[in-house]
Parts: C-alpha cells; sequence; structure tokens
C-alpha cells in the first residue's frame, strides 16, 4: 500500500522545515505522510480559512506570538 | 482615436488588461484577483492574526525554529530523535512568505472606484443617476424592484466567486492566462451560465 | 509601502480599463453575452492571449498547475454566472460604476459584500473540501 502524502505537501511552509531537520521528520511521519486529515493545518484548510504559518498539526501554535524571543 | 476620452477598440483593451495581469504577476509575486482581495479586506481579524505570525515568524528565522525544535519535544518526547539519521537536502520549496499587508488589498479595492471615475469623469460619462440604464430597466427589472434585484444578483456574484474560488480577473485573466485547470473550468462555467441566462432574459423582454 | 503603490496603481488601471472598454454599461455586457457585438468577447479573449504569451515569456513554470478543480468550481461558476448576466457585476465592476455616479450600484456591492462572507460562514459550518493549498 503506497503511503499517500498531503496534498498541500508542496506549498506547506511546515512540511518544508520537516523535510530539512531529521528531528522534525516525525510530523510527516504522524501526519502529512500518514493520517493528514488529522492536521490541524489541513482541517483549516478544508473549511475555507486560511492557516497561519505558525500552526503545528497537532493544533498548538509554535511558540506564543507573545512568549520570549518572539519581539 | 481618443485613449482617454472614448471607449476603447478592443485590442486597445486587450493589451491594456494584459499588460496588468503579468505586470502586477512580476510586481507584487502574487496572481491579480479581485474576489481574494475583497475576502481578505472584510476579513480583518484573520488578517491581523495571518499578519502577525507571518512577521515574528519572518523576523527571527532562528528563533522560529528553535521554538519548533522545543514543539517537537514536547509533542513526541525522545521518540523525535530517533527518526531519521540525516538531515534531507533543503527542498526547493517556499520559504515563508511575506504576506501583502491589508491596507495594501484595501487600497486596490478603493482605487478601483477611483479609476471607475477618472475614466467616467474624462469621458463625460460621469452623472449620479438612480438607475442602471434602459437595457437594465427592460431586461432585469425596473421601478421597486431594481434594488432589491440588484442586491440579489450582487449576492450570488459574491458568493459565486468565492465558492469557485475567484472571479473574472482571478480566475478569467490570471487563471485562464496560465492554463489552471480550475480557472478554466469556473471560467468556461460562469460565462456559459451568463450567456445562457442572458438569452434568457432577451427572450422573456421580447 | 511599494505593496501599497503596486496595489494602488493596479486598482487604478483595472477601475479605469473597465470603465472605458464598457463592463460597467450593463447594455454592452449584454450585448456581449447575446452575441450582438464581439468586442467585448474579443478584449477578454485578446487579454487572456496576451497574458499567456506574457507569462510564458516570463516563468514556464507558473503553468504548473496549482488553481485545481474542487467541488466549489461548478455551482460556484453557475452561481456567479447567474449574478453577472442579472446586474453585470464580475464584481469589481459595482465599484466602477459607483465611479460612474450610477447610486443603485451601492445595492450590487452590499450583495457582494453579503454574498462573500455568507459564503465564508457556510463553507466553514457545512463543506469539508479541499480547494487547494494556501498559496495557490
Amino acid at each position: 500500500m503506497t503511503a499517500k502524502t498531503c496534498p498541500h505537501n508542496k506549498a506547506c511552509p511546515l512540511f518544508a522545515k520537516f523535510q530539512v531537520q531529521s528531528f522534525l521528520r516525525i510530523w510527516q511521519m504522524n501526519y502529512c505522510q500518514a493520517d493528514y486529515s488529522r492536521c490541524a493545518r489541513f482541517v483549516l484548510r478544508s473549511q475555507g480559512k486560511q492557516v497561519p504559518v505558525n500552526l503545528l498539526p497537532n493544533g498548538r501554535e509554535v511558540a506564543g506570538l507573545d512568549g520570549p524571543g518572539w519581539d | 482615436m481618443d485613449l482617454l476620452h472614448g471607449t476603447w477598440p478592443w485590442w486597445l483593451g486587450a493589451l491594456v488588461l494584459s499588460t496588468l495581469t503579468v505586470g502586477f504577476y512580476i510586481l507584487a509575486r502574487r496572481p491579480l484577483g479581485f474576489s481574494s482581495s475583497l475576502a481578505r479586506v472584510l476579513d480583518f481579524k484573520t488578517e491581523r492574526r495571518m499578519a502577525k505570525a507571518q512577521a515574528a515568524a519572518l523576523r527571527d528565522p532562528a528563533a522560529f525554529d528553535r521554538a519548533l525544535r522545543e514543539a517537537t519535544l514536547a509533542e513526541f518526547g525522545q521518540a523525535a530523535a530517533t527518526g531519521c539519521d540525516q538531515d534531507g537536502a533543503p527542498p526547493a520549496a517556499p520559504a515563508i512568505a511575506p504576506r501583502p499587508p491589508w491596507s495594501a488589498q484595501l487600497t486596490f479595492v478603493v482605487m478601483i472606484a477611483v479609476g471607475g471615475f477618472l475614466g467616467a469623469a474624462l469621458s463625460g460619462d460621469f452623472a449620479l443617476r438612480l438607475d442602471l440604464g434602459a437595457e437594465f430597466a427592460r431586461l432585469v427589472a425596473g421601478g421597486g424592484w431594481l434594488w432589491p434585484m440588484l442586491l440579489l444578483a450582487g449576492l450570488l456574484v459574491g458568493f459565486g466567486a468565492q465558492m469557485a474560488g475567484g472571479c473574472t480577473s482571478g480566475h478569467g485573466l490570471s487563471g485562464c492566462s496560465r492554463l489552471q485547470p480550475g480557472s478554466l473550468l469556473a471560467t468556461a462555467c460562469f460565462f456559459g451560465t451568463a450567456v445562457g441566462v442572458s438569452f434568457l432574459l432577451a427572450w422573456v423582454a421580447s | 509601502m511599494r505593496a501599497h503603490g503596486v496595489a494602488g496603481a493596479a486598482g487604478l488601471l483595472l477601475g479605469f480599463s473597465l470603465s472605458r472598454i464598457g463592463f460597467a454599461d450593463y447594455g454592452e455586457l449584454h450585448r456581449m453575452f447575446v452575441f450582438d457585438d464581439l468586442r467585448m468577447f474579443l478584449v477578454f479573449a485578446g487579454a487572456v492571449g496576451l497574458s499567456l504569451l506574457g507569462f510564458l515569456l516570463y516563468d514556464r513554470r507558473l503553468f504548473s498547475p496549482t488553481r485545481r478543480v474542487h467541488p466549489g468550481t461548478v455551482p460556484g461558476g453557475i452561481l456567479f454566472g447567474l449574478g453577472w448576466a442579472l446586474c453585470g457585476a464580475c464584481p469589481a465592476v459595482p465599484l466602477v460604476q459607483l465611479g460612474h455616479g450610477r447610486l443603485p450600484a451601492l445595492a450590487t456591492l452590499a450583495g457582494v459584500v453579503i454574498g462573500t462572507l455568507l459564503y465564508r460562514w457556510v463553507h466553514a459550518r457545512l463543506f469539508r473540501w479541499d480547494s487547494g493549498s494556501c498559496e495557490s
């Protein structure tokens, strides 16, 4: 059975990041190249909404926008 | 031939619209499309959130990457470290791109009205009127039905354009000229339907 | 700042050219749709053709199919076409009509805005489909 990859992989900025660093590859293994319908980014898109760049597949945001190192 | 004051011959219209379509893409690095610009203007809350996230990620990419690694550890624990052994080659993939600011989208929308005014003023066609011309009254609606009909028709246009993902500028000009499948089909649908309905209107009015 | 300049210039040129071509005039548009006057069709076809040439010369990669057909493409196109034939809006045209002083275009514009907002609400609650990636 061939693995299906999320159809947005070419445009998703996080997919690109996951691709580059081995440490992050686990996201692809759990979402992008597995059950991508669980990915919060994919779900938002299916609802016709825009996706903030820092939204992770698990629904959390990469470091709160007001956290340290963010301004 | 009077460029500023008269109605343009077809080739001039084609030349100007195509220059606009291609020129905008080159300068703004995104396709020209009114309905998406309008949607973004109306969705200012989301736009603000998106712009903040984008700006933060672009301002300090190293911090973003660090936070990403922390989030990965938090989610998967040590399992992440046993992922793959080697870093992959950097893909020819989109880096995080800057977004057009909301105010630029608003400027675009407002300037269309200004451009229209200029066109009308220079050709002597400007006149404050409470109708849309004799043909409209004959074919579609007149009198008390005018405003409700326009509201309804506008609603169909706004809704349909969002549903199809674009309008005559986004799909028609930008999409078709780049042979995008979604745009070609959408454009065929809207032209086809408009032609059909127009013939029907003409037949009913006769 | 530059983004505003480009956006403003684009809007100005779009509004001006739509006005001079005749898109603000319902009668002209109707004549195009019933094939009485092919001028406006030629404008559109010519614009697409010239743009195609321009894009080909600029970057062949722009033709990779990012904008795909999705479940909203056909029904949306039909609804749009219906509205278009009924009011001539496409949907920037009411702005141009207002520029010409045609006050009823306010009703059309209000409709377009309501339709846009309504769709966002409806899609989020009722539709679940992949309309393409964020940057298409």
